[in-house]
């Protein structure tokens, strides 16, 4: 018997070949789709979790009481005093992690380079392919490097006991072990592994943001050692409101969003966000799967109802139908595999993530994709099953072809479904990229065109030279070196709360030189920038404030030049800001300017209160070159160059200032790009299941088109009449799904301070999108049926 | 082996009552050929439809072999077709997606029957029918006498007690009617199965041993013919 169904499922998959295409192309889109998804997703839930101790290890961090802000800043030693003081914390490490430059024989390379100790080694299952794991690290001055860099930096293959110049530390590094490369699931990388100095004793003077984690002993649990901890606040003198938190190695890729993570990680969010929309996607190929099987298999009613007079019982006839809805997924998936095998870097990449097909693909993804695509099978053949089984053959005998009595029947809801899909989905897309278009467009109050910046701090002495000789380049027009790290940090704050009427005053300072408003382009609006035609500017506070008694001193700070943006001016209430004193605690100085607002950090935070104050003859901080020239490239090459004869041994870091701004939106951007392409495929979807909807309307209306056409009804006529029972879904698709598009999209844009108003454009403009596609879809079909001799339809009778 | 009792069959529309079927009361016993007949719309088809159980009737008693098939389940009735109730039918209803031998085999295939007997009833039905030479032909490349008898052989082949024919030469030529009426009289004769028709012809109906004649839902004649 299964083998008769089997032959009668394959006859039939090979006589309608139109439906058989469409269904299979909608049903690998839709599941390449989820199995890519699918792929993303294990990923992203995988980070971490290729150590052994996963479980047990825990980063330690900070609780405010106050606001619940989670921070990794914690006193130096706090992990070694819970060694010492709870007995099941077994192990602590910490890991500072940044990009060092390394010199091996005469090359430089910038490289990761992880800062720890032998712990780290232990906690972590960080394999070494040479070397001791035993004992790597514990002397001083050796460095653990990867199997990568181990091959690019010494090619002869002669490793262990060379040495390696680390640029910050102006002293060699032997090599005594190589280790396999992190996995990319880690929310750490680094080439290098050297051991660290920070102190063992707790320290609450000494600050740091180097994480710190420790290792709990198996079978201990972390609530007992938080109980424990309790009693060491008093005595180790927690600060008041200060509790400290742990957490879990596994939960930092995905839960963990402080300021300071050792890389950008990813978020929960969006691995619910792809999860919803790998499940819409796969309902609407599903869908399209149930709707057209219906539709086809209602040209089946005979075979159904000779079936159940010659004995089939309605579970068989079920099972004969499931087992055809398998027989298109099995097809379906063999393609599936094949095709997200070249699919899955390629939609990796445009979701802004680079990862090899080998570290996606693993088995736990194949087997959770099958078991999905036999879900996603099941469901999709049930219905038809349970519908198909249920005609009862007295009709279908009787050339009953199943016009679905009710006016909007469970077809048409699932279309209605659908479509709604499709229109959030472009209605996202175009409020995502109305946002990302303002972000680029904004008017920041500074100019970041034609502006170059570098994030090297330390270039030293030879900047003056440096900086001489840029500006005898006609296409530099000016360089400032100042502690603003766009979008990062502006270079210092202060807080304080005012005596006499208790308001709070928070302010962020830039220390800049005199060239820095003019370099970015702030406009002054009241007073004037630094200047050294002004000798208040020029004088040098610090050297004058030497040897004089603290009065003095404070006298002679009043006179500081700052100038201040206009947040300040309005935080501080100053009426007329030029010549005013400022004798905060923080902040004391004579205003000499007033500069516009300008957003130095990312537009999903309100402009703050900032006073720039002047550092005179500094030589570190961040670089501004602003060029006069079109051809950026050039000049950047050319500047490079200069750069090179200055700071011989230091690779330049430059980067166009609006590329390093956009950075900040990494996330929204990825966001956008993942719905346009959802966007996309989930329209297309609709589309060829309404095209297969409308070939199977066309067949079942031929007699009455040609009956209409003989009562004089025009071509115009008969296409408005195809076209509007669909028309009339996709209206109420994008109307049931305009609230749930608006609503979500401005829960989005409200993460933004900076943010664009949700105008009716984008929503009529998905439903116009909807309905020209439709129009399209419906009409190029039903145009030759429409055009045909009536007689030929009415011969059939 | 049939018995009915008062049968009526009607449609309440806005509470008005159409009726399709009144007060039938009939026997019909183990190998008579039984033509009903009747003009368009007297009921003779649902007549047959609620005979075949395909149809329930509002009202009335219908006995099948002795049981009571009213209060039959499902499963009972599908033992009834796999075992007793052939099915012929106007349009033949072959399934077009497979060849002539597999729409024979398929009633054989519900009644569980092992894969050699299969082989050997098929093989014995198309040699009796004479169409061995079309059995992997496909219904489409038949004629429509010939495919009324892959229709007939498909009833046949599962042996049943009675076969229920729906104008089974409706759509056939004269001489390819004739064939199949002859082939329904022997198969009466022969091997005593009963058959039922329903036909417009007053010639194929002389081919049966009675004829009932159904006018605005009852019966008006129940006559025996002698040929």
């Amino acid at each position: 018997m299964l083998k008769l169904n089997l032959k009668i499922a394959l006859r039939n998959i090979w006589r309608h070949k139109l439906t058989t295409t469409i269904k299979l192309v909608g049903l690998i889109i839709g599941l390449s789709t989820v199995v890519v998804l699918i792929a993303y997703v294990m990923f992203e839930l995988s980070f971490d979790r290729h150590h052994q101790n996963a479980a047990q290890i825990y980063r330690l961090q900070s609780i405010e009481a106050k606001t619940h802000k989670q921070n990794i800043q914690l006193p130096s030693g706090l992990a070694e005093m819970l060694l010492r003081e709870i007995p099941e914390v077994e192990k602590v490490t910490s890991l500072l992690a940044y990009n060092e430059q390394v010199k091996v024989g005469d090359n430089l390379f910038k490289k990761a380079l992880l800062t720890t100790d032998h712990a780290f080694f232990e906690m972590f299952s960080m394999p070494l392919i040479a070397g001791d794991l035993k004992s790597v690290l514990n002397a001083p001055n050796t460095v653990v490097v990867s199997a990568t860099f181990a091959k690019t930096a010494f090619p002869n293959g002669n490793v262990l006991g060379q040495s390696i110049l680390l640029e910050n530390y102006k002293k060699p590094f032997q090599v005594v072990g190589i280790m396999k490369d992190v996995p990319k699931a880690s929310h750490f990388h680094g080439d290098l592994v050297i051991k660290s100095d920070l102190g063992e004793e707790l320290n609450w003077r000494a600050y740091s943001s180097v994480p710190q984690y420790i290792q709990i002993k198996k079978g201990a649990s972390i609530e007992l050692v938080q109980q424990k901890l309790k009693s060491l606040y008093k005595k180790y003198k927690f600060p008041e409101g200060l509790s400290l938190d742990f957490m879990p190695l596994t939960k930092i890729h995905l839960y963990s969003h402080t300021t300071e993570e050792i890389e950008a990680n990813s978020d929960i969010k969006y691995v619910y966000i792809f999860s919803i929309v790998a499940f819409f996607i796969l309902l609407i190929a599903i869908v399209n799967f149930i709707n057209l099987t219906v539709a086809a298999s209602l040209k089946r009613g005979k075979e159904i109802g000779v079936k159940k007079v010659m004995g089939a019982s309605v579970g068989q006839l079920r099972m004969q139908f499931l087992s055809e809805s398998y027989l298109y997924f099995l097809f379906a998936t063999i393609l599936v595999l094949i095709l997200t095998y070249d699919l899955i870097p390629l939609i990796g990449s445009k979701m802004g993530i680079t990862i090899s097909l080998r570290e996606l693909v693993n088995a736990k993804t194949i087997w959770i994709s099958i078991g999905v695509i036999i879900i996603a099978g099941f469901v999709s053949g049930l219905y038809p099953a349970i519908i198909l089984s249920r005609l009862m053959p007295v009709k279908t005998l009787k050339g009953y072809t199943g016009h679905t009595s009710g006016k909007f029947g469970f077809k048409k809801i699932l279309m209605v479904f659908q479509f709604s899909i499709s229109a959030f989905l472009i209605v996202c897309t175009l409020i995502i990229y109305a946002q990302l278009k303002f972000i680029k467009t904004k008017n920041l109050g500074f100019d970041q065109n034609q502006l170059i910046v570098s994030t090297y701090n330390q270039l030293g002495k030879n900047f003056t030279s440096f900086k001489a000789q840029l500006l005898q380049n006609k296409d530099i027009r000016s360089v400032s070196l100042s502690s603003f790290d766009p979008g990062n940090a502006f270079g210092g704050s202060s807080s304080w709360t005012n005596d006499n009427d208790t308001t709070n005053y928070a302010v962020n300072f830039i220390f800049a030189d005199f060239d820095f408003v003019k370099t970015l382009d702030i406009k002054t609006i009241k007073g004037r920038a630094f200047s050294t035609k002004y000798g208040g500017d020029t004088f040098d506070y610090e050297k004058a404030s030497e040897n004089l008694p603290i009065k003095e001193v404070i006298k002679l700070n009043n006179q500081k030049p700052i100038l201040l943006n206009e947040a300040a001016v309005k935080a501080f209430n100053l009426k007329k800001p030029i010549d005013t004193i400022l004798k905060y605690g923080g902040l004391q100085g004579k205003v000499v300017g007033v500069v516009s607002n300008f957003n130095g950090m990312s537009l999903h935070n309100e402009i703050k209160p900032v006073a720039i104050r002047l550092s005179l003859g500094s030589t570190s901080g961040y670089l501004y070159i602003k060029t006069n020239t079109q051809d950026l490239v050039a000049t950047k090459a050319k500047i490079e160059d200069i750069w090179k004869k200055h700071f011989q041994g230091i690779l330049p870091d430059l980067q166009f200032m609006d590329d390093h701004l956009q950075q900040l939106y990494m996330a929204e951007m990825r966001l956008g790009s993942i719905f346009i392409s959802f966007a996309a495929i989930a329209i297309f979807l609709c589309c060829i299941g309404l095209f297969g909807m409308v070939y199977f309307d066309l067949e079942q209306r031929t007699k009455e088109i040609a009956v209409r056409k003989i009562l004089g009804a025009s071509i115009k006529d008969l296409l408005a009449l195809l076209n509007g029972s669909f028309i009339k879904v996709v209206l109420v698709a994008n109307l049931i799904i305009w609230p749930v598009a608006y609503y979500l999209t401005r829960e989005w844009l409200n993460s933004f301070y900076y943010r664009i108003e949700i105008s009716y454009l984008p929503f009529i403009l998905a439903l116009l999108l909807c309905v020209l596609l439709t129009l399209l879809t419906v009409s190029l079909q039903a145009i030759r049926t429409v055009k045909k001799s009536p007689v030929d339809a009415l011969k059939y009778e | 082996m049939i018995e009915l009792k008062n049968i009526e069959k009607y449609y309440a529309n806005k509470g008005v009552k159409s009726y399709i079927l009144r007060h039938v009361t009939t026997t019909i016993k183990q190998g008579e050929f039984v033509s009903i007949m009747g003009p368009s719309g007297a009921g003779k088809s649902t007549l047959l439809n609620i005979l075949g159980m395909l149809e329930e009737p509002t009202y009335g008693e219908y006995n099948f072999m002795g049981e009571d098939v009213t209060a039959m389940n499902e499963r009972k009735r599908i033992e009834l077709y796999r075992n007793h109730i052939g099915f012929v039918f106007q349009a033949y209803h072959l399934i077009d997606e497979m060849t002539v031998a597999e729409n024979i085999e398929a009633p054989l295939l519900y009644k569980k029957i092992p894969g050699s007997e299969r082989k050997s009833r098929i093989a014995d039905i198309l040699d009796r029918f004479n169409i061995v030479a079309k059995k992997d032909l496909f219904p489409n490349q038949l004629s429509g006498g010939q495919q009324q008898l892959v229709g007939i052989a498909r009833a046949l082949v599962a042996q049943p007690s009675i076969i229920l024919a729906d104008e089974p030469t409706g759509n056939l030529q004269s001489v390819q009617a004739e064939q199949i009426m002859d082939l329904f009289k022997k198969l009466n004769e022969e091997e005593n199965i009963t058959i039922l028709q329903v036909t417009h012809s007053e010639k194929n109906a002389q081919y049966g041993n009675r004829i009932l004649t159904i006018e605005d839902g009852v019966i008006k004649e129940d006559v025996k013919v002698n040929s």
